[in-house]
């Protein structure tokens, strides 16, 4: 099935709240050591949120939900994280239609202006050690999928996340707090990154499911 | 250990806390998420400056929400930025139609809310700008000036700030003036351990220091912390504004020691200093020792750099 259902969306968005309330304490442990150590209670904070608003409401429209997420994530977080991941999903919500489903190359465009929209907001580009380095290439892979099932398309995101994840641990950071410690945080995932890939992975799995 | 009654509620009950104890003061921005508070009966027709950043550092912020300081402050969790729909509702909150100068030390999560939050209120028809304060020498070592995080320098920048505020300064001007004291002020942070070593640059997320030695006295403590910013200064400057912020581990009776010694070796290299005060500002680490931070300042910028009197500290 190329398309994917408003309350399938709202599945997936549960389902990565939960992933990644309860991998906090990893998170924490990387942040700690190459950066402040606040994203992982940040990102458990705003996902927390994120999941009681869910299991609260209904959304008739792609878009709608789209905007009800971003927002509570840059209301409940703070930090950096709060905005990144607030405008992950805020940045493309206008290559989303009005509608109570949106095909995946809809989905693939809405994905990619969210990374650009991050881009521009951070002063910032892939291979900085950043949560960037799993998104880039999650959208590219939506990009470039030409098939028609929904969860081979966030397969494909998931694996390229996660790829991208692994590699950052090579990188060395150029943005944020982290990249005071130079060589220092080599060998370690960016958290950000590590955290994009959490999500792509429950995307995956809430739609495979679904099938 | 500290004496709360839970890490979450901490925060929120510190801030009441800070209300009961001087009632009338300031008030609390209702906000679902977030902390911020302002001061009640502020002067009208002003540009309002607002100072923000992450949580559970000494009296920043909260009790920078007092005249002279700022007009109101607004905090994020501990170590972490404030969001920027609760710097947008300060604003929003504060606004006497001149505009509203946000002040917010230079790291990614500040950055990041503080120009979300201007444009929320771009939005709304809200005049806003930020400035990044950039003081501490020990960061982004051997790139831009841009790229330094900001420590207790701050201070000295909202002081200058609402001053400039209070006399009836556009937004343009007020940000110029707080600019121009970032641009003129450094910092760096002197810290000694148990095994009586001390270190010069330490990040306070655990970044590398620049130096470290032995511990041999007082003077020379201060000798060193000061040489690092002297030699942070194009030229040396002829007069300065001093500002010791001791650390968790010190106590008050140690930073008048450091006061008057650095005083005392600033005046035998010919700096005039103009203005020191010592306090328990940014007390970010949990170590001894102490901020040092240095603003230069010449005839215009003096006039901006008086004592404030908050209630339960000097600056």
């Amino acid at each position: 099935m190329r398309t994917v259902d408003v309350s399938v969306m709202h599945e997936m968005f549960i389902s990565a709240a939960e992933c990644i309330i309860e991998k906090e304490p990893y998170l924490t442990e990387i942040d700690s050591i190459i950066g402040d150590g606040d994203h992982g209670t940040g990102m458990k904070r705003g996902f927390t949120a994120v999941k009681g608003m869910l299991e609260r409401n209904t959304y008739d429209s792609m878009p709608e939900l789209a905007k009800a997420v971003s927002i509570e994530l840059i209301r409940s977080m703070g930090g950096a994280s709060g905005v990144i991941f607030g405008t992950m999903f805020f940045g493309g919500i206008s290559r989303l239609t009005e509608d109570s489903k949106a095909d995946i190359s809809e989905l693939a465009d809405y994905f990619y202006e969210g990374e650009k929209a991050i881009e521009k907001r951070g002063k910032s580009s892939p291979r900085q050690k950043t949560m960037l380095d799993a998104l880039y290439p999650a959208v590219c892979a939506m990009k470039a999928y030409d098939g028609d099932d929904a969860a081979e398309f966030f397969e494909a995101a998931w694996r390229a996340a996660a790829a991208g994840a692994e590699e950052s641990r090579n990188l060395i950071s150029r943005k944020g707090r982290s990249s005071n410690f130079g060589d220092e945080c080599i060998g370690l995932p960016d958290p950000g990154a590590v955290s994009t890939s959490i999500l792509f992975e429950a995307f995956y799995n809430t739609v495979k499911q679904m099938k | 250990m500290r004496m709360f009654n839970s890490t979450e509620s901490a925060l929120d009950e510190a801030m009441n806390g800070v209300l009961t104890a001087d009632p009338g003061r300031c008030e609390r921005l209702e906000t679902e998420y977030g902390y911020g508070i302002y001061r009640s009966n502020l002067k009208e027709n002003c540009v309002r400056v607002i100072l923000n950043g992450g949580g559970g550092i000494g009296p920043m912020w909260v009790g920078c929400a007092a005249e002279g300081l700022s007009d109101g402050i607004v905090h994020g969790e501990f170590d972490s930025a404030p969001n920027a729909y609760t710097i947008y509702e300060m604003a929003k909150k504060l606004d006497a139609g001149k505009g509203v100068l946000l002040i917010t030390n230079n790291y990614m999560g500040d950055y990041l809310n503080n120009d979300m939050a201007c444009e929320l209120l771009a939005y709304d028809g809200i005049e806003s700008e930020v400035c990044l304060i950039s003081d501490d020498a020990g960061s982004a070592r051997g790139r831009s000036r841009s790229e330094r995080g900001g420590m207790s320098g701050i201070l000295q920048v909202a002081k200058a700030a609402v001053k400039a505020a209070s006399e009836g300064k556009s937004l343009k001007e007020v940000k110029a003036v707080a600019d121009r004291f970032n641009e003129n002020t450094v910092s760096v942070t002197a810290l000694y351990d148990d095994d009586g070593n001390i270190s010069y640059g330490a990040g306070f997320s655990g970044e590398p220091p620049l130096v470290t030695e032995e511990f041999t006295g007082a003077d020379d403590f201060v000798k060193h912390g000061l040489e690092i910013l002297l030699d942070d200064f194009e030229d040396i400057p002829e007069k300065i504004f001093l500002n010791i912020s001791r650390m968790r581990n010190t106590c008050y009776a140690e930073s008048m020691v450091i006061l008057q010694s650095s005083v005392r070796f600033l005046e035998e290299k010919g700096i005039k200093v103009c203005g020191c005060t010592a306090g328990s500002y940014f007390d970010v680490f949990e170590q001894g020792g102490c901020i040092f931070t240095v603003t230069a300042v010449d005839e215009d910028m003096e006039a901006y750099t008086g004592r404030v009197s908050g209630y339960d500290f000097t600056v």
